[in-house]
């Protein structure tokens, strides 16, 4: 600061009022000079001093009054006033107090008193300005604190409220809501699962939660849970959940997590729909569905019927051929042990070939069939070919194989490839009916087409495919058999789907059509 | 039964031949075995008395068939048992028109089949002996001069000498050289055996001129 501050001086004697100018100068004062109070008053007003040094006696507006009208006026309220008195009275100076003024001085005053009171006034003056000014300041911050609490709390509020809401529209749909901290530990409330699982708010924290659960799935939720808490995301997964009357239910969990700006995890959110319907709903599907494979396999053994019948009196008649040998043998004189003993040897083998019948055709016709195995398509043929080759005479088909040597296997449902394979031959023989004699050839070749796929394809030499036959075979319900449930075909296609391969039909260049069998191959290659 | 009696077995089930060829050798047949017609028919024609058991169902060509291929060929036809794994009635009442000695369904009584075989091969071999026989006749009556047929026509006839002797313009005594000269020839014994032998040669207009 240049100056030390601006005083204003105000008496009605012009020497008094210069000796005060030139001390206050010398001081390093601003000095301003007024003759009476009605120019210190404007004065002050328009400029206003850091201190008014006035004199109480004077003509018209008096000191006492001029400091009276200063503190009268806002905008010259805080300037502080000493009030100089030729008469060192107490009463004027009680007077002096009771207008406003800050201090008195008498005179003749010692410059350095009056410098020194001067230069303390200005400073406490001062000094209450900042504070006023701070109190000022202090209460509008306060002010805008209050406020942006106010907002903060309807912020709060109505957060709260959407929280509720969603959590209320969550549920709605049957879904279970949670949250977990960052490591994946439940810390708050998680009332909607509480409810469901009987668990208490206690119970539920931390990974207490996880006491709900099946056994049999703890383990790996836990394993999922903690990857995705590691990975931070990509939570999915189903697991049984107790029930608070003690039944499991089937549920889908998942979860994200909440991202702070910095890109760490904040905490987790996540639903859990319960999802036992559907799943029962699948089941149901699925056992459907094998149900009507397994009527449809009925169905076609009892189309065989006839050649089975064939297929088990061969190696019966031979059986009894040869018992019957072994006595006329053994009644000789000399009995042929060698012709007796290869006679049972025989019989032993023709009850086992009936056996392999028989067994197929049990494996064939039974329910369950759960299990998946690496196969040899190859031998999958041989396996139907025990049924049919019967059949295949009866109706003077001639069955031409060519099976690729270095074969891989795939993997799937024996039965169900069976099933295939007996309807495609069944179909193959059928198409072929009328066919002159000679002609009836049934050619089934399996090798891998090099893009991974074993390709089953069996080609007949009958009529062929019409064009409106061949959008629709693959129908359900479509037949061109008067006693045909018009399933085969359909039945086929899924099972070839849900092996992860197809079934496709096509006519061949020159007589008949050829179905095709394609099923991913396993292993490596040979 | 000559030792080159055989019982052929044509069958295509592996099993079935060979429990037949065993339960006909238990039997004392001599047995031979055909996987299909076709086989059966590359192979030679038999030497003695012989007969067929013969599968329906083949692949290629089948029982009744082979059957009809077999019948217009002498030195092939022979007397035909069919067993079949179906009961299939016109296909049984086919082969039975067709001359077959019987049709038997698989699983057969060993009884049963053994009648059979007996009963084919008895009639094969009385047609062999016919057929000998035949040919015996034939080879006499090749023999005989073209008045010596003359003569033996009319006397199977029923004539007697003297109407022969002036039908063919010759004296009675004449008549009755040719005569002794042909049963003398043609090995008769009898008149009545002549009748027998040559009857039926003549009848069908063999060994004379009309």
């Amino acid at each position: 600061m240049s100056t030390k501050g601006a005083v204003l001086a105000v008496d009605d004697d012009a020497v008094s009022l210069s000796a005060l100018k030139g001390t206050l100068t010398a001081a390093g004062y601003e000095v301003a000079l007024a003759a009476n109070g009605e120019s210190a008053l404007s004065s002050c007003v328009t400029a206003p001093p850091d201190l008014v040094l006035s004199d109480i006696r004077m003509p018209g507006m008096d000191g006492y009054e001029l400091c009276r009208r200063l503190k009268g006026r806002p905008e010259t309220r805080h300037i502080p006033v000493i009030l100089i008195s030729a008469v060192a009275e107490a009463q004027e100076w009680a007077e002096g107090l009771r207008t406003g003024a800050v201090d008195f001085i008498s005179k003749p005053f010692q410059a350095d008193e009056l410098l020194a009171r001067i230069g303390t006034h200005i400073d406490l003056s001062r000094a209450h300005a900042e504070i006023v000014r701070q109190a000022a300041a202090l209460g509008k911050a306060n002010e805008e604190l209050r406020c942006e609490l106010d907002e903060r709390i309807q912020a709060e509020e109505s957060a709260r409220r959407a929280v509720t809401r969603l959590r209320a529209v969550v549920e709605l749909t049957g879904q279970l809501t949670w949250t977990t901290n960052a490591q994946g530990e439940v810390v708050e409330d998680i009332p909607a699962w509480c409810e469901f699982t009987g668990q208490d708010r206690g119970h539920a924290l931390g990974w207490g939660w996880t006491r709900a659960l099946h056994p049999d799935d703890l383990d790996r939720t836990l394993r999922a849970w903690r990857q995705a808490v590691r990975n931070r995301g990509g939570y999915e997964t189903e697991y049984r959940l107790r029930r608070k009357d003690g039944a499991y239910r089937d549920f889908l969990a998942r979860g994200m997590p909440v991202l702070r700006a910095d890109g760490t995890v904040a905490e987790w959110i996540g639903t859990c729909i319960d999802i036992t319907e559907r799943k029962r709903a699948e089941e149901l599907i699925h056992r459907q569905r094998d149900d009507l494979a397994h009527v449809a396999r009925v169905g076609v053994i009892s189309e065989l019927a006839v050649s089975l019948a064939h297929e088990i009196s061969q190696p019966l008649a031979a059986i009894l051929s040869n018992a019957q040998a072994a006595l006329r043998f053994l009644k000789a004189g000399t009995p042929d042990l060698d012709e007796v003993r290869s006679a049972l040897a025989d019989i032993v083998s023709d009850d086992q070939r009936a056996g392999a019948v028989i067994k197929e055709l049990r494996a064939f016709v039974k329910k369950d069939e759960s299990r998946w195995e690496p196969l040899n398509m190859a031998e999958v043929i041989e396996e139907v070919h025990v049924i049919t080759q019967s059949d295949a005479v009866i109706k003077n088909v001639a069955v031409d194989k060519d099976f690729a040597t270095a074969l891989r296997c795939v993997r799937g449902n024996r039965t169900q490839l069976q099933q295939v394979i007996l309807n495609l031959f069944m179909n193959g023989c059928e198409a072929m009916e009328g066919i002159e004699l000679a002609r009836r050839v049934l050619r089934i070749s399996v090798f891998e087409d090099g893009s991974g796929m074993v390709v089953v394809e069996i080609a007949d030499r009958g009529r062929g495919l019409p064009d409106n036959v061949k959008q629709k075979i693959f129908d359900p319900l479509f037949t061109t058999k008067p006693q045909g449930l018009g399933m085969g075909l359909p039945i086929a296609r899924t099972i070839a789907e849900s092996h992860g391969g197809t079934l496709t039909a096509h006519n061949n260049s020159d007589r008949g059509a050829t179905f095709r069998l394609a099923l991913p191959a396993h292993g490596d290659r040979v | 039964m000559s030792a080159c009696e055989t019982v052929y077995v044509v069958d295509d089930d592996p099993s079935v031949r060979r429990s037949l060829a065993r339960l006909l050798r238990s039997a004392g047949h001599r047995a031979e075995t055909f996987a299909s017609a076709r086989e059966f028919l590359d192979g030679p024609a038999p030497g003695g008395p012989s007969c067929l058991i013969l599968d329906i169902c083949m692949p290629g060509m089948n029982g009744i068939e082979l059957q009809e291929t077999l019948r217009p060929i002498d030195t092939r036809a022979m007397p035909i048992v069919f067993v079949t794994g179906h009961g299939d009635v016109p296909k049984s009442v086919r082969a039975m028109k067709n001359g077959a000695v019987d049709f038997l369904t698989k699983p057969f009584d060993d009884h049963e089949l053994l009648r059979a075989v007996d009963a084919a091969l008895r009639r094969d071999r009385e047609l062999r002996r016919l057929r000998a026989a035949q040919s015996e006749t034939r080879a006499r009556m090749g023999t005989l001069t073209p008045r010596e047929a003359e003569v033996l026509r009319l006397v199977v006839a029923g004539l007697p000498n003297k109407i022969i002797a002036s039908q063919l313009g010759i004296v009675e005594k004449t008549v009755k050289v040719h005569r002794g000269r042909v049963m003398h020839k043609m090995q008769a014994g009898s008149l009545a055996e002549l009748v027998r032998m040559a009857g039926g040669e003549v009848a069908h207009g063999l060994g004379g001129q009309q």
